[in-house]
């Protein structure tokens, strides 16, 4: 069941982001075409500064449209009419809220990747290829300099992971919350976002607070300031990064739990 | 009535929105192979017992049952559930919502959906949002149809359609329902539906006034059900 539900999931966002991403290459091509002729009259310049904006403001679009849409989907094929359907399949309310995660998380990997390949088509033969050898170069340095390199590059990643399946589980179960107000769902759902995002800072700010000023030797860096070694600094991230993961693993695990909780016992559909 | 042959069953069912009683203290038990109509006047609750029935709202007090269990995945296999608006994705063509419900529902039959919309004319390969408002219903209905369910909510099913229309929807279900399955329809057009129904039930603001077999009414009462229905919710 679950992998039916991933199928269409798929299905069903796969039309709407293809779109989305032709359009937006479509843009960055336009783009490199303007920087790539030699010509420069004023015409030509004021087309590739409205080009520049349009392209850059673009990127921005598709990193915002992409949890509109995640948002969309969800609200649109559970708490809408497409509900009715939705709910009456012999599938665990479990299966549809993991199904669509999975896929909202897919896309978002598809969206960076896409943002990526685009400012390689624009970085391309403008030297890119050099800067990213000189790059890579450094990283080595610092590999070879630093014992805590790679640790810190899959936390990094990790928190990365984490962070996106958490902001995903709190649409969610903003998106749950709502539902619970039969008049004002939306409403409703932006109020439960903010209120869970309130939350959620107070509780990470106390946490920072505990772990970092009762503890000696992360005082000890903070009163280093400028003098603090890069080594200390990133022996100090490495904490807090694996700080912030637990606590969104935690805090993912509960907008699971109140999504599912919400959706299975207390579904209210018009 | 035997046990062991109810497909439907409410216990002491209550749904509130705040402080209004939506449906109150409702006992009712259905058996197996009747289609039974559920009748009553515009907001008496039909809708909200049938949603209930399928999920979509939890009680407030009391519960429902489908073949003796309580609503879930297993009941949601067995019942096959035309709402009153139309649940389809607009996106999808009708050959892909066929291939959707045979891919989610064991029991749907294919062939027969395929027949349905021959005969009505319905091209497999249009997309929904080109469908008029009354050709999506006689999809839905379609699609409805063309499962083995035990238990079928029909809400309102010939609601917004022609009167043509209207009769070769009744049409298709007393053919295309299997002898062992309860059908429940649920409507406020009583004439066009009452030569196929066995039983009635009468609901009015919430509350179940009356459960009768067809025959009983027309026996005792000596009137047709289209007539009981005025005299009773006579405004």
């Amino acid at each position: 069941m679950l992998g039916k539900l991933f199928r269409h999931e798929f299905r069903a966002n796969g039309r709407i982001f293809l779109a989305l991403y032709a359009a937006f290459i479509g843009i960055t091509l336009i783009n490199k075409l303007f920087w790539v002729i030699e010509t420069s009259n004023v015409i030509t310049e004021i087309f590739r500064g409205f080009i520049t904006v349009l392209y850059v403001v673009s990127i921005v679009a598709i990193a915002v449209l992409t949890f509109i849409l995640i948002v969309y989907r969800f609200y649109n094929n559970l708490l809408k009419d497409e509900g009715y359907l939705s709910f009456t399949l012999p599938v665990k309310t479990s299966q549809h809220i993991i199904a669509k995660l999975l896929v909202s998380f897919i896309f978002v990997v598809f969206s960076v990747i896409i943002i990526v390949a685009s400012l390689f088509i624009m970085g391309v033969g403008a030297g890119l290829v050099a800067k990213i050898a000189e790059f890579l170069e450094q990283v080595r340095l610092i590999f070879t300099l630093y014992s805590g390199s790679l640790r810190f590059v899959a936390e990094a990643a990790v928190l990365c992971i984490v962070a996106v399946v958490y902001l995903i589980l709190m649409l969610y179960a903003s998106l749950s919350v709502g539902q619970l107000f039969m008049k004002h769902k939306l409403g409703g759902a932006v109020l439960g976002f903010v209120g869970l995002y309130v939350i959620s800072q107070i509780i990470s700010s106390v946490l920072m607070a505990i772990l970092f000023f009762g503890n000696e030797k992360y005082m000890e860096i903070a009163r280093y300031g400028d003098a603090a070694t890069p080594y200390m600094v990133l022996d100090m991230l490495n904490v807090i990064f694996l700080v912030v993961i637990i606590f969104q693993i935690v805090l993912s695990v509960a907008y699971y739990l109140v999504t599912n909780l919400i959706l299975s016992k207390k579904l209210n559909l018009e | 009535m035997d046990d062991n042959n109810v497909i439907f069953e409410c216990r002491g069912l209550t749904k509130k929105y705040g402080s209004f009683e939506a449906l109150s203290d409702v006992n009712l038990k259905l058996e197996k192979g009747r289609i039974v109509g559920l009748l009553g006047p515009n907001g008496s609750g039909k809708s909200t017992l049938i949603k209930l029935a399928n999920g979509l709202l939890s009680p407030t007090r009391g519960e429902v049952l489908v073949s003796g269990m309580e609503i879930g995945t297993e009941t949601k296999r067995i019942v096959s559930y035309l709402p009153e608006k139309t649940y389809l994705n607009n996106w999808m063509k009708v050959r892909e919502i066929i291939d959707y419900f045979e891919d989610f529902y064991t029991d749907f039959s294919r062939e027969r959906a395929h027949e349905l919309l021959q005969r009505l004319n319905i091209n497999p390969e249009d997309k929904l949002k080109t469908m008029s408002k009354g050709t999506k219903e006689k999809v839905q209905l379609i699609l409805v149809m063309s499962r083995n369910a035990s238990l079928y909510l029909l809400d309102e099913p010939i609601g917004g359609v022609d009167p043509a229309a209207r009769d070769y929807i009744i049409n298709t279900i007393i053919t295309n329902y299997n002898p062992e399955s309860t059908v429940v329809i649920s409507t406020h057009l009583i004439t066009d539906v009452e030569q196929i129904l066995d039983e009635v039930v009468f609901i009015e603001k919430g509350k179940i006034i009356m459960q009768k077999s067809v025959d009983e009414i027309r026996q005792t009462e000596g009137k047709s059900v289209d007539a009981l229905f005025r005299e009773v919710f006579r405004c």
